[in-house]
This record gives structure tokens, C-alpha cells and sequence, in this order.
């Protein structure tokens, strides 16, 4: 799947993304989930934080007062999935931020050095993709003493980046011998320049599909760390560990994993059909290229 | 000139078959490179977090210091973690794994338990799930944009968007305890008489078999089904051929048929390859939840009991079993479509562009 | 499609769960009372099942099963003397004239599972076994007031101590599994972890080991040795989940018949259900917040919390029965120190320190601690700021943490909850680097488990007073609460021992849990104790009227008899 984009094609996928009526409605939800988010905390009179009567009104269903009831702790359950949900996007986008700008540079780097740095650094991608995820991410957190959330953020991109570089470095070893690109290096083109102003726009496509889908991962990934404990750590809500808390009581308070979880699955489908529309926005086969 | 010919062909097949002797050897000699990487970093890893394997039940721990060094001493972890890797790399090269502190055997007898259970699950789910998926997929490109074809995909999208563990507990609930059809987690029933007919044994495993497999089919089918779907408009929506055969009469669907298979299975081998980590190291909330005592679970409970061999001999089997996979997947992908050339820069992902 | 593919095996399934559930008529009566099987669903595992080296309860729950001891104590947990001890493997023992000594006479019917017959021989062994430096035991201490056991025949083994104590013949007969000389005198004692009988282990007791497949199951039968059967049931079977949905789920469904710790959101679930019964029975578990007292690198006092004033304007600060109502429901008490009523050290006449938010504030305010622009305290350069450790395994305490973590930012403490896992949090306990810690501890019946946690002598570097809290006031009342003979004098020396406790607050008492069990209907229990529910299992009984499946003669089992 070659993804040529020239000087002008970055504005014809754009074009082409906004007449795909699929991405734009994704593009509207999550611009709807993102305000939401940033704006609902502000309008909330209860803090995410804030144990209301930790006797009487536990686990209280849906009211006017409480439009999604009060969790285990007697805190507003509306209150903290929107709290939550700021710290869960911002997790997720930034968690996969990172994982994608090193996963690039490896891969970049990996991709037109010699076989000597190349080798050992696709050992260690392959190093890395051998074990599970979250067992590697059990082993890191439980070395870490205190995990506040850039921490977090931190060892989930750290764990990430291998799917990344693996494309990445194909891409640009399949690449690197195209005529365009030894033209170049044999006109004396500065490797680094020659990275970044070709090689790099050609290698983004894939790699753009692969971080809208790892949004969702992640978020996905967080809900399981703080079901076993060692996610985003309280008062802090995410919509992870609302879930996580909520598990527990599926049968006698549902309303405190649902919520959450439907954001969750509406992000996660607005993502993915986001990264489908780039897909086909980047490549689009109707139009037959060669 | 024909007999010049002849000779050179023999030898170029002769010199193919050369290279790719040694690049297979190469392959070789690169997976043990990552072996010894993963099971050197898990070795370091597992030590650098506060705690050790003594005493790790919460309400009476009464080791003093003084017992807890001596304890130290006589499983060997006093010494820095220079000389205990030393002392494991000679222990390994006799084939033993080490003592594992939180099962009370050794580390080969617990892996040796757990690994079956894991490859087990996990074979029966994949291959469902795979099947499922890829005929999901062609279906769902098929009917590429219909109501059906996008029904579907939102289906696959929900249901793969579903964080595990919450799934297994929506399905062991579901099935063991209100539909009370399956039982309750475990691989097999604990009471069944030693002396029972080989049939009864096999149905009381796959009867416990049921749910943490159809967790794990809907939680894998999903992304295969919309990889497969992509995969097929891919290659073959503007393939040059597919225009030249339709041009030709031949029907939609027969392309479909005869043809989409074989390029289409290539990103399915690469998916796969990408699953061997969780066929061999299983799913760490699902095993959980369903209390399977597979791999995911035994290697989880190992990091939380401090039981440094027992993590780096479940981590080192692993990789090893996945490099081996991982190999036999590019040789398998190779053969499916000779464009692929075998060696270092992934080929897979060269086939793709 | 492929879904068909699985079409018949669904519906032979089907048939197959269909089936089971219609053999539930009863086997036919075999005349005695005797039979049954019990199927207890459990979260945890034993680490090993060699007394000296075992640390978890859940080894112990299985070795009070298999081994014997010489005495039992009986369900009023009277510790103080011998009156309050019942038979086990010594059928009589005589004091010596001076007291320091205690001749034991053992049953001559006692076999070991394997046939050989328990000596006096075996008792002096097992002394030694645990005491020796080698084995590294840390049941050693609690022997440390016996000199020797010897052996004056091959029926009598006599115990020498080196001072009178109250407790002194529990000492000898508590923490002391007869083990056999004939299977480890040749043992490594450094070693002993790595020895097939760590996990296949031969005793004396009512039950014998038959198998365990670790993280799976653990299954004992009746022992029958020489004809001799001890216990009503045909065989205890322990079966692990990791996670306690499924391990509760287990019984809920009647796969399993007992569970040992339901949580109250799903007491009224087990109450309404006709097949299970609710069991609710006194505990010894309690837990509590520890300050951390002194400051790791220096040495010194605390910054924050050497302060007894800031520490009892914490403990102030915190809604204790609130925090116990929302975890515990009605199960649990609030605890007023570090005991639990069911010991004998309980006072109950202690108030605990009121939860009075202004008084915490005025504390505060005079101790120096001024709200800052963030509403957190500060003094000087020292912001009010502290962590708490808690197990990220116990439901109980991450939730008290929570709640904490909230009732103390409104008097304006920051506080972060830092989950450890099971490593981890000890780890870091004994390491001492934590600032507040969430503990809990399951005290040995008897009174002096106090010295080990909260006096002087539990201080030093790894010992279990993790917040190393040294007042000889107090170490004073519990040694002569500990020495004294007479029960009214110990009472009194723990009642002056707890109110110096409750001034100094070095940690906050939080609950005293009770133990909430769902037992299966059919189950006729006896001999529960408050430090261990199985201490009568032995007694325990399945009238063949009631009779289930499972239950069905262990010959089907194929397990030898």
C-alpha cells in the first residue's frame, strides 16, 4: 500500500477526508466528547472528588440531583466520567503521542542506517513485541514507588512504540532504494533533511491509521491497569478506573461502569472510523494510482 | 547455448537456495540475540522493584531482618545482580530454570503446568477467532457499503473496543451464574474421579473451555474481521489483474473466490504473527477472571510475589516459542508469495508496498 | 458459517449441564454418618505445607488440618494457664512442682499417614526443627521461652522453660506442628523449601494431603491410618481463583460449598438464597493507618508526624465509624486500638478519640500548620503532604484510603494513595519507606502479639511496628500485662497499656471486621473459633439425607485408602 503525498496532497487528503461523510461525523463526536469534557467539570456543582455522605447515599441510582447516581464512595458519578474523561483522552492522546514520535524516529533512524546500527535496534523492536504487554507493564509499574500520570503516560508509551517502528522502518527500506531518494543521496542531499522533508511524509500515512486506532488501546489498557490497581490512582478519576470500581457491583449499581464504558466504546468507534477515513482518504482506490 | 543456459539456471537455483540458507541462519542467530535482550532486561526488571519473595502474605509477616538475609542467602539473591545473572546463565545452560518461591517447584515443573493450558485457549480461540474474522471480513467486503457491510463494522468495532476483563465477567456472570449452563472459571473440575472414561474427561474440558474461548474469539475476531476487510478493498479495488478479469466477464464473486485468498492471507500471517506474545503468554485478565491457570495468570501472580525465576523463565520460554513462531511465519508467508524476500527488514511489511 | 460449526457442541453441552443437574438424588445410604465432600472456594494459595517455613495463612488453614499439635485451644481463646485447652495429640501432661517444666503424655494411638506410629521422639524433633538457626523459621521467636523439649519415653516428652509466664504452656503447644523425625531428620534445614514434603507432606492430623496442583487445587481425605477415621467428611477440597467474583461465584452457583469472606454488598444475595447459609462469626483482624514516626535518612523524628498533636488531630479528622459503615456495612466494628473484643486483652470500656472536625482544625492551626493559597497546610517549608501505602489486593483498605484520602483534605492534608501489590506493599513496609501505611494484621490467638507490633521490641530495623513507634510507658504496661497470672491484673495493665496508646495516636484504628461466610445449607458445621473458622473441621458433618453429587463415596474417587 504505497501512500505517495506530494506538495499538494496533504491538502487533497483533507479534501477528501471532508467529503467522506463517515469522518466527519467521527471528527464531530469527538469534537463533541472533547468539549464536553474540557466544558461539563466546569458547569458540575459536585467535585469529581467529593464523598457526599459516605453512610446514606453510596451507590444511589440515577436522580435529578445525580443524573448517573453516586458511586461506592458517594461521589457524583456524572461529575467524575467527565472529569474522567479529560484524563483519560489526555492519557490516551499523549501516551500515544509519545509512542508514535519514537516509534518514527527508531523506525526513520532504523531504516537508513547500515546493517551495523540497524540490526541491533530491529533486535530490540523485536525484543520488545515479543512480550505481552501488559506483563510488561505490570514488571514497570510495580517498580515504581508512586505512579502519578505523566508516569503513566510514560511507561504505556514506552510499551508501545515497537508496532510503530516495525512499519515504519519497512516502509522506509522499501523506499529508500526508489529512484527519487538515491538521486538524492548521490546529489549529496543531507540524510536528515532528506528524512524529514521525503521520507517522512510518505512513511506518515500508515502510521497516522495505526495512532488514531491506538487511541482506543489505550484507553482500553488504562481500564485494565486500574482494575488491577496500578492505573491512573485515586481521587483522580478515568474513565478506567470508574469502570474498574464499577465492575464489581454490575449486578446491584450498573450505572456506575455504563456510563464510562459507553464513552469509552463512542470514542473508541469515532477513533476508529476516523483512522478508516484516513485510510482510504490516503489511498483511495476508486482513483487508481500507480 | 542451451547447455550454458541449463548450467546457469542450476546454479542460480543453487545460489537461491544458498542465500537463503544463510539468511535462515541469520534469522536464527538474530532470535537468539533477542532472547538473550528479553530475558537479560526481565532479569534486571523484576529485581529493581522494592520487595523480595519472603513473606509476601500481607498479615503475618514475621521474617526479621536477620531471617529474611538469611533467606536471601540460601536462595541466592544476596549476592549483585551481576553474580546472580552468572549464576542463572550457568544454571540455565545445565537446563535448570531455577526454584520458583511462590509455587514450591521448580521453575520448569510450573511452566511445564502452565504452558498447555495457555497453548490450548489460546489455539482454539485463535483459530476460531481467525476464522470467524476472515469470513466476516470477505462478507462484510463483499457487501462493501451497504447497510450490512456497515452494521457489521460497527459491531466489530463495539465489541473489540470492550475492555477485557469486563467482558470475561460480563460472560463468566452471563453464562456461569445466571444462565448457570458453564462452569465457574477453572480448566477442568476439580472432583471428577481420577478413574473417569477419557470422554467424560475430554467433555468436562471443553465444557470449561466454552466461555474464556468465546471471550477471547469476540475479543480478537473484531480487529481480524476489519483487517481483513481492508486488506481485501486493498488489493483488490484498483488491482491492475482484477480490472483485467472483470474486463474479461469473470463474475465479482469468482475473483473473490479463486483469487482473494492468496494475497489476502499475507496480512492475515502477519496479524497472526503479531498474536504469537498472547498465544504463549495468554491473556493476563481473561486467565485472570476465569481463574485458567495458563501462563498470563501464572507470570502475573510471579511479578506481584516478587518470584524473580519464575518471571524470567516464564518470559524467556515465551519469546523463545515466539521467535520460533515468528520465524516459521515469514518462512510460511514466503512461500505464499515468492515476491517476499526472507531476510532482516521484515518482509512481510516489504511485500506490503 | 463458522458459527455452526459449534451448533452440536453447544447443544451436547447443553445436554451434558442439563444432565448433571438431574443426578442430584442422593447415594444410597451406607448406614453411618460419615462421608461428604467439602469444597472450600479460596482466592489464596498456601505458599508450602512445611510448618516451619510456611508464611501464609492459607498454609496454616491446610497444616491445622494435617498435622497435629499437643493441645487445642478451645473457642473462648483462653490463653492464660492450661484450663482453657482441649486434648490433641498429648492425651494428659503434669506440671512440674517449680512450673518450668511440662510433661506430656502422647496418645498411643497416633500414626503418621504413612503407618508409623507418633513418638515422643518426634515431638523433641520438631522443637528442634523449628528452632534450629538453620531452618531460619520465623515461628523461632514465638518458641523463644522453651529451652528444650526432651524425651522421657517413648511416650512422654517433656518441655523446659526457661521463665513462668501466663502463656507459657500456649507457647508449647500453639505455634508447635508435630512434625515426623523418620522423613526429616536427614533433611537439609537450610533447604527445606526445595523438599518433596514441603509439598506432599505427611502428619498425624485427622486429614492427609492426596494432591495439589498448584494455583488449582488442593485436595485432602479422611485419614484412616490403622483403622483409626477422625473426621466425619470424606474429603476437603480447596479450590483457588485468583479473582474473588469467581472464587465467590463458585459458591453462589453450588459448585463450592464455603466462602470464607463475603463482602457485604453480596450478604443479602447469600441471605435470600435457600441453598446457602450465612454465617457470621467474631475475628481477630483489625485494621488501622500507621504514621511512619521517624524520618528514614536522619533518624530523627518525623517532620510531620512526630507531633503526637498533629496525630491525634488527624485521627480526629477521620470519620472512623463512617469510613467502617460505607466498607463494612453492619460487619464490622470500629476498632479502638490494636485489639479486637473476642481477645482477651480487649477492653471494653476504652472510647475511642472523637471525630471532631473543628477540634482537628484548632489542633492544627496551633500546632503551627497554616492553610496555604491551595487550602493545604503548611509549616515553614514543610507542606502537609504525605502518602498512604495500601495493598492494591485488599478491597477493604483501598476503599478506607479513599475515603481517607478525602476526610483528610478537608481539614486541609494532601494526601495520594499509592497501591503496591503484595511484594511491594511488604517490601516497603519493612524497608520503612512509606509515610502512612494501611495495614491490617490477623493476630495469633493469646495476647502477647501486641509486643511484635506495637511495642519497642517490634521497632527495630524490619520489625512489625512499621511506624516504629517506642514508648516505654507502654512497653512497661504490656510486659506486666504479659507477666501478670491473675486475668483482672492482666486486664488492667492492657486497659492503662491502650489508653497511652490512644493518647500517643501513632496510628489511626480503623475496623474490626467479622468474619461473613456463605456455607452451603446441607453443611452442619461445629468447633468454629474466632482465629479459625476450620479449627473443628474434623467435626463437620453432611447428614446423608442432604447428600448431593459430590458427595457421592471417595471409592469413585480412586483415591487409595
Amino acid at each position: 500500500m504505497r501512500t505517495q503525498i506530494s506538495g499538494g496532497g496533504w491538502r487533497e487528503v483533507v479534501h477528501r477526508l471532508r467529503a467522506d461523510n463517515r469522518s466527519v461525523i467521527a471528527c464531530g463526536v469527538l469534537l463533541l466528547m472533547v468539549t464536553l469534557v474540557l466544558v461539563g467539570p466546569l458547569l458540575m456543582s459536585s467535585a469529581p472528588f467529593e464523598q457526599l455522605d459516605i453512610v446514606n447515599l453510596v451507590h444511589a441510582p440515577p436522580s435529578l440531583s445525580h443524573p448517573l447516581g453516586t458511586d461506592a464512595y458517594s461521589r457524583d458519578v456524572l461529575s467524575r466520567v467527565l472529569t474522567g474523561g479529560r484524563i483519560s483522552l489526555l492519557v490516551a492522546t499523549s501516551a500515544v503521542l509519545l509512542e508514535t514520535v519514537v516509534g518514527v524516529m527508531w523506525g526513520l533512524i532504523a531504516g537508513l542506517a547500515g546493517r551495523r546500527i540497524a540490526a541491533p535496534m530491529m533486535r530490540a523492536v523485536d525484543a520488545g513485541m515479543s512480550v505481552p504487554r501488559v506483563l510488561l507493564l505490570l514488571a514497570l509499574l510495580a517498580a515504581v514507588v508512586h505512579v502519578p500520570v505523566w508516569l503513566l503516560v510514560v511507561v504505556l508509551g514506552v510499551t508501545g512504540w515497537f508496532g510503530t517502528a516495525r512499519l515504519v522502518h519497512g516502509e522506509v527500506r522499501a523506499i529508500r532504494h526508489s529512484d527519487f531518494v538515491v538521486a538524492a543521496r548521490t546529489l549529496g542531499a543531507d540524510p536528515i533533511r532528506l528524512a524529514l522533508r521525503h521520507l517522512l511524509p510518505q512513511v506518515m500515512g500508515p502510521v497516522l491509521v495505526a495512532a488514531t486506532l491506538a487511541v482506543g488501546q489505550v484507553i482500553v489498557l488504562e481500564a485494565g491497569l486500574s482494575w488491577l490497581g496500578i492505573g491512573v490512582q485515586p481521587p483522580d478519576p478515568s474513565w478506567g478506573n470508574i469502570i474498574g470500581d464499577g465492575t464489581e457491583f454490575i449486578a446491584s449499581a450498573p450505572w456506575v461502569s455504563i456510563a464510562p464504558g459507553l464513552c469509552l466504546v463512542v470514542v473508541v468507534l469515532a477513533v476508529s472510523a476516523l483512522g478508516d477515513g484516513l485510510r482510504d482518504a490516503l489511498a483511495p482506490r476508486h482513483l487508481a494510482r500507480t | 547455448m542451451l547447455r550454458r543456459l541449463h548450467r546457469e539456471l542450476r546454479t542460480d537455483a543453487r545460489h537461491t537456495r544458498g542465500t537463503q540458507m544463510r539468511a535462515l541462519v541469520r534469522r536464527i542467530g538474530q532470535g537468539a540475540v533477542v532472547v538473550a535482550i528479553v530475558a537479560a532486561a526481565t532479569f534486571v526488571l523484576v529485581r529493581l522493584a522494592p520487595g523480595d519473595p519472603f513473606a509476601t502474605a500481607l498479615d503475618n509477616a514475621r521474617l526479621t531482618p536477620a531471617l529474611r538475609a538469611q533467606w536471601r542467602a540460601a536462595y541466592g539473591l544476596d549476592g549483585s545482580i551481576g553474580t546472580q545473572f552468572l549464576h542463572w546463565i550457568t544454571a540455565l545452560a545445565r537446563g535448570d530454570l531455577g526454584w520458583s518461591t511462590s509455587t514450591g517447584q521448580p521453575v520448569s515443573a510450573a511452566i511445564a503446568q502452565a504452558l498447555p493450558h495457555t497453548l490450548l485457549l489460546m489455539s482454539v480461540a485463535l483459530t476460531i477467532a481467525f476464522a470467524l474474522g476472515m469470513l466476516l471480513g470477505a462478507w462484510q467486503a463483499s457487501r462493501r457499503d451497504t447497510i450490512t457491510d456497515r452494521g457489521v463494522g460497527g459491531l466489530t468495532l463495539i465489541v473489540g473496543a470492550l475492555p477485557d476483563f469486563w467482558l470475561s465477567l460480563v460472560i463468566l456472570l452471563g453464562g456461569a451464574y445466571w444462565l448457570r449452563l458453564f462452569p465457574v472459571g477453572g480448566a477442568s473440575d476439580p472432583l471428577l474421579p481420577l478413574a473417569a472414561s477419557s470422554l467424560t474427561i475430554l467433555v468436562d474440558r471443553l465444557h470449561h473451555l466454552v466461555l474464556p474461548a468465546l471471550t477471547l474469539v469476540l475479543l480478537i475476531a473484531a480487529p481480524v474481521a476489519r483487517q481483513q476487510r481492508a486488506a481485501l478493498l486493498d488489493r483488490l479495488l484498483g488491482a491492475d489483474w482484477v480490472r483485467t478479469a472483470t474486463a474479461k466477464g469473470v463474475s465479482a464473486g469468482t475473483v473473490f473466490r479463486r483469487h482473494a485468498w492468496r494475497t489476502a492471507l499475507g496480512p492475515v500471517i502477519t496479524l497472526g504473527g503479531l498474536t504469537l506474545p498472547a498465544v504463549v503468554g495468554g491473556s493476563v485478565f481473561v486467565e485472570r477472571v476465569f481463574a485458567w491457570p495458563g501462563m498470563g495468570r501464572l507470570a502475573a501472580s510471579a511479578i506481584a510475589a516478587r518470584d524473580y525465576h519464575l518471571v524470567v523463565g516464564c518470559v524467556l520460554v515465551g519469546t523463545v516459542m515466539v521467535v520460533c513462531g515468528s520465524t516459521i511465519a515469514d518462512l510460511l508467508a514466503q512461500r505464499l508469495d515468492p515476491r517476499v524476500e526472507f531476510d532482516d527488514s521484515h518482509p512481510i511489511v516489504a511485500a506490503q508496498t | 458459517m463458522p458459527s455452526l460449526r459449534l451448533l452440536p457442541y453447544l447443544c451436547s453441552l447443553g445436554l451434558l449441564a442439563a444432565c448433571r443437574g438431574a443426578t442430584d438424588a442422593p447415594p444410597a445410604d451406607n448406614g453411618s454418618d460419615d462421608g461428604g465432600t467439602l469444597v472450600v472456594s479460596t482466592p489464596a494459595e498456601p505458599d508450602n505445607l512445611l510448618p516451619p517455613i510456611t508464611t501464609t495463612q492459607s498454609g496454616h488453614q491446610v497444616e491445622d488440618l494435617i498435622f497435629q499439635r499437643l493441645a487445642d485451644i478451645g473457642g473462648a481463646l483462653n490463653t492464660v494457664g492450661d484450663s482453657g485447652f482441649t486434648p490433641n495429640l498429648a492425651r494428659r501432661w503434669k506440671w512440674a512442682a517449680d512450673s518450668l517444666s511440662i510433661a506430656f503424655a502422647l496418645d498411643p494411638r497416633a500414626r503418621w499417614h504413612d503407618g508409623r506410629p507418633v513418638r515422643a521422639a518426634d515431638v523433641a524433633f520438631s522443637f528442634a526443627l523449628f528452632t534450629d538457626p538453620k531452618t531460619a523459621s520465623p515461628t523461632a521467636p514465638l518458641l523463644a521461652n522453651i529451652d528444650s523439649m526432651t524425651v522421657r519415653d517413648s511416650l512422654t516428652a517433656v518441655a523446659w522453660f526457661r521463665r513462668r509466664r501466663p502463656e507459657q504452656f500456649f507457647d508449647a503447644v500453639h505455634q508447635l506442628y508435630i512434625l515426623p523425625a523418620h522423613l526429616l531428620a536427614s533433611a537439609d534445614r537450610s533447604k527445606l523449601a526445595a523438599l518433596p514434603f514441603a509439598t506432599q507432606p505427611v502428619g498425624s492430623g485427622p486429614f492427609r494431603v492426596v494432591r495439589w496442583v498448584p494455583n488449582q487445587v488442593l485436595e485432602l481425605a479422611a485419614d484412616t491410618t490403622g483403622g483409626v477415621r477422625r473426621a466425619h467428611l470424606d474429603r476437603v477440597v480447596f479450590t483457588m481463583a485468583p479473582d474473588p467474583v469467581t472464587a465467590f461465584t463458585r459458591v453462589a452457583t453450588g459448585e463450592a460449598d464455603v466462602y470464607e469472606s463475603v463482602r457485604p454488598d453480596k450478604v443479602a444475595d447469600v441471605a435470600k438464597s435457600a441453598q446457602l447459609r450465612l454465617m457470621m462469626l467474631p475475628s481477630l483482624d483489625y485494621s488501622y493507618l500507621a504514621f511512619n514516626l521517624v524520618d528514614g535518612e536522619s533518624g530523627r523524628p518525623h517532620a510531620i508526624f512526630g507531633d503526637p498533636v498533629v496525630r491525634r488531630a488527624l485521627t480526629m479528622a477521620t470519620d472512623r465509624r463512617g469510613i467502617v459503615a460505607n466498607i463494612y456495612d453492619s460487619l464490622a466494628v470500629q476498632a479502638r486500638g490494636p485489639f479486637t473484643a473476642s481477645q482477651a486483652s480487649a477492653d471494653p470500656a476504652l472510647t475511642p478519640l472523637p471525630y471532631a472536625v473543628d477540634s482537628a482544625n484548632a489542633l492544627l492551626d496551633a500546632a503551627g500548620w497554616r492553610r496555604g493559597p491551595d487550602s493545604v497546610r503548611r509549616k515553614g517549608a514543610v507542606v502537609l503532604r504525605f502518602g498512604i501505602l495500601v495493598p492494591s489486593t485488599s478491597v477493604a483498605r483501598m476503599r478506607a484510603a479513599v475515603l481517607l484520602q478525602e476526610q483528610f483534605r478537608r481539614v486541609g492534608v494532601e494526601s495520594t494513595v499509592e497501591s503496591a501489590d503484595m511484594g511491594g506493599f511488604v517490601g516497603r513496609m519493612t524497608a520503612r519507606t512509606f509515610d502512612t501505611i494501611l495495614g491490617a494484621w490477623n493476630p495469633d490467638p493469646g495476647t502477647s502479639g501486641v509486643r511484635d507490633t506495637w511495642t519497642s521490641a517490634g521497632a527495630m530495623k524490619g520489625g512489625n511496628n512499621a511506624g516504629e513507634y517506642r514508648n516505654l510507658i507502654f512497653d512497661a504496661h504490656v510486659d506486666s500485662a504479659l507477666a501478670a497470672f491473675a486475668p483482672q491484673d492482666m486486664r488492667a495493665h492492657f486497659a492503662a497499656a491502650w489508653r497511652v496508646i490512644r493518647e500517643d495516636a501513632p496510628a489511626i484504628w480503623i475496623a474490626a471486621p467479622r468474619r461473613v461466610m456463605a456455607v452451603h445449607s446441607r453443611i452442619e458445621m461445629a468447633g468454629m473459633r474466632p482465629d479459625a473458622w476450620w479449627a473443628g473441621l474434623s467435626q463437620w458433618r453432611i447428614p446423608v439425607s442432604k447428600r448431593i453429587t459430590r458427595d457421592a463415596p471417595a471409592v469413585a474417587s480412586g483415591a487409595p485408602h
